[in-house]
C-alpha cells in the first residue's frame, strides 16, 4: 500500500467516523479535572512528601526542646531537623519545576529533551530524599517514643541499636525500589521516544545502555547506605 | 492568558476538537482510555495557554500539546499495549469502492505497532500536514521529516507483510 492510498484511506474513515462532539461546557468541565500525567504525579507524590516532612519537622522541633539536656537526643534531633530544612526547600523548588513542565509549548523534541532532562537531573534525587522520609519519621517517632515512656533516652545497647538502625535501614528501602522502578520505567519510555526522533537506528541501544546505568547507580546507592549505616552502628557499639 | 480570552480558548477548542479526537483514537486502544486522554489533553492545552502567543496557528499548537501530552502521558492499563484493535467505524467503509474493509483495519492496526513518535508523524503526515509544520511540531528539520516518513512507510509495510503472511 502506497502513502497515498493511505491518506485516501485515511480521509475517507475520518469523514465517515462516529465519535461524540464534546460541548463548550464539558471542555470546559475537562480543563478543571484531576491530571493524570506522570508530571501531576511527580507533583502530588511531591506534595505529599513536602506536608509529611514539615510535620516531621515540628515533631523534631519540640524534641528538641524537650531534650535540651540530653545531648546525644538533643544533637540526633537537631541534625534531622537541619537536614529536613534543607531538603524541604529543595522538594518545594523540584515541585514548582514539574510546575512549568506543563506549561511548555516546545516542540515534540524539545518537550522530550526537557522532560528527560528533568527526570535525570533533578528527579532522580528525588527518589532518595522522598524515601528518607520514613526514616526521619521512625527517629521522630523513637524520640517522641521514649519522652512520653521514660521522660527521657534511657542508654541505648547493642540489641536497641541494632533494632533501631534495621528500623531506619528498612524504613529507607521500603518505598525506595517501587518509585525506582516507575521512575526507570517513565524515564527509558521517554528516552525511547527521543532516541526515535533523532536516532532511529539506536534506540533500542540507548534503551538498553540506560537500563545498565540504572542497576549501576541504585546498587551503588544501596551499597553506600549500606556502609554507611553499617560504620554508624560500629560507631555507636565502640 | 494567551492570545484569546477563556471563552474565545473554549470555542476554539470544541471547533477543532476533531484533532484531539484524531490523536487519541490514535493512541488508545478503547473508549474509555480515549475519554482519559481527551480529557488530558484538554488539561495540557488549558495549562500551556497562557504562554501560547499566536505565532503558530492554534491548530498547529492543538497539533503539538495533543500530541506532546499522547507520546509523554503516564503508561497506564492498556494505554499504548495495543491489546484491543482499534476500532475504525468499517460499517461505514462498506460503501467504498477502492478499499475494502480488510485493507482499512490493516492499516489502523499497522499503525498501532508503530512508536509513539511514528505515529505522531504519521497522523501529521495523513492528515496532509506541509512537510514544514510537521518540522515545526516535532522539533526536527524538513529533510529528517522526509527521512522518517520514508522509514515509518518501509516499516508499515514491513507490518502489513507480516499481516498478510
Amino acid at each position: 500500500m502506497e502513502l497515498d492510498d493511505m491518506k485516501k484511506i485515511w480521509n475517507r474513515m475520518e469523514e465517515r467516523q462516529v465519535r461524540k462532539e464534546y460541548s463548550v461546557e464539558e471542555i470546559s468541565g475537562f480543563r478543571k479535572a484531576r491530571s493524570r500525567d506522570f508530571t501531576a504525579w511527580i507533583r502530588i507524590s511531591l506534595g505529599f512528601d513536602i506536608v509529611l516532612k514539615s510535620l516531621v519537622a515540628a515533631v523534631l522541633l519540640v524534641t528538641l526542646s524537650l531534650y535540651r539536656n540530653q545531648s546525644l537526643a538533643f544533637f540526633t534531633s537537631l541534625v534531622s531537623l537541619v537536614a529536613l530544612s534543607v531538603l524541604i526547600p529543595y522538594l518545594v523548588r523540584i515541585r514548582r519545576a514539574a510546575f512549568e513542565l506543563d506549561s511548555s509549548n516546545g516542540s515534540i523534541q524539545e518537550t522530550l529533551e526537557t522532560k528527560i532532562q528533568f527526570l535525570k537531573k533533578m528527579y532522580y534525587k528525588v527518589q532518595f530524599i522522598q524515601s528518607l522520609t520514613n526514616p526521619f519519621i521512625v527517629i521522630a517517632g523513637t524520640l517522641v517514643y521514649y519522652y512520653v515512656r521514660f521522660g527521657f533516652v534511657p542508654p541505648l545497647h547493642g540489641q536497641d541499636r541494632l533494632i533501631i538502625a534495621t528500623l531506619v535501614l528498612l524504613s529507607f528501602l521500603f518505598t525506595l525500589p517501587a518509585t525506582l522502578s516507575i521512575y526507570g520505567v517513565q524515564l527509558r519510555s521517554l528516552n525511547g521516544c527521543l532516541s526515535s526522533l533523532t536516532d532511529p537506528d539506536g534506540w533500542e541501544l540507548e534503551a538498553e545502555k540506560l537500563k545498565k546505568s540504572q542497576r549501576f547507580l541504585a546498587f551503588v546507592m544501596y551499597g553506600l547506605l549500606i556502609l554507611g549505616i553499617a560504620m554508624l552502628a560500629l560507631v555507636m557499639l565502640l | 492568558m494567551g492570545a484569546f480570552g477563556e471563552k474565545e480558548f473554549l470555542e476554539a477548542v470544541a471547533k477543532n476538537q476533531n484533532i484531539i479526537h484524531k490523536v487519541c483514537r490514535l493512541f488508545t486502544s478503547d473508549r474509555d482510555d480515549h475519554s482519559d486522554l481527551f480529557q488530558e489533553i484538554t488539561i495540557k492545552l488549558w495549562l500551556g495557554y497562557g504562554s501560547y502567543k499566536g505565532d503558530s496557528s492554534f491548530t498547529t499548537w492543538m497539533y503539538r500539546v495533543a500530541l506532546n501530552t499522547a507520546i509523554s502521558m503516564k503508561r497506564k492499563s492498556k494505554l499504548y499495549q495495543n491489546t484491543q484493535p482499534l476500532t475504525p467505524n468499517l460499517d461505514a467503509a462498506e460503501e467504498d469502492n477502492s478499499f475494502g474493509d480488510q485493507e482499512i483495519a490493516m492499516l489502523y492496526r499497522a499503525i498501532e505497532e508503530l512508536d509513539p513518535v511514528e505515529k505522531a508523524l504519521m497522523l501529521l503526515y495523513l492528515e496532509e500536514k506541509q512537510y514544514q509544520e510537521i518540522a515545526d511540531i516535532m522539533g526536527i528539520t524538513k529533510t529528517h521529516v522526509g527521512v522518517k516518513l520514508v522509514r515509518t512507510k518501509k516499516k508499515l509495510e514491513i507490518i502489513m507483510r507480516k499481516m498478510n503472511q
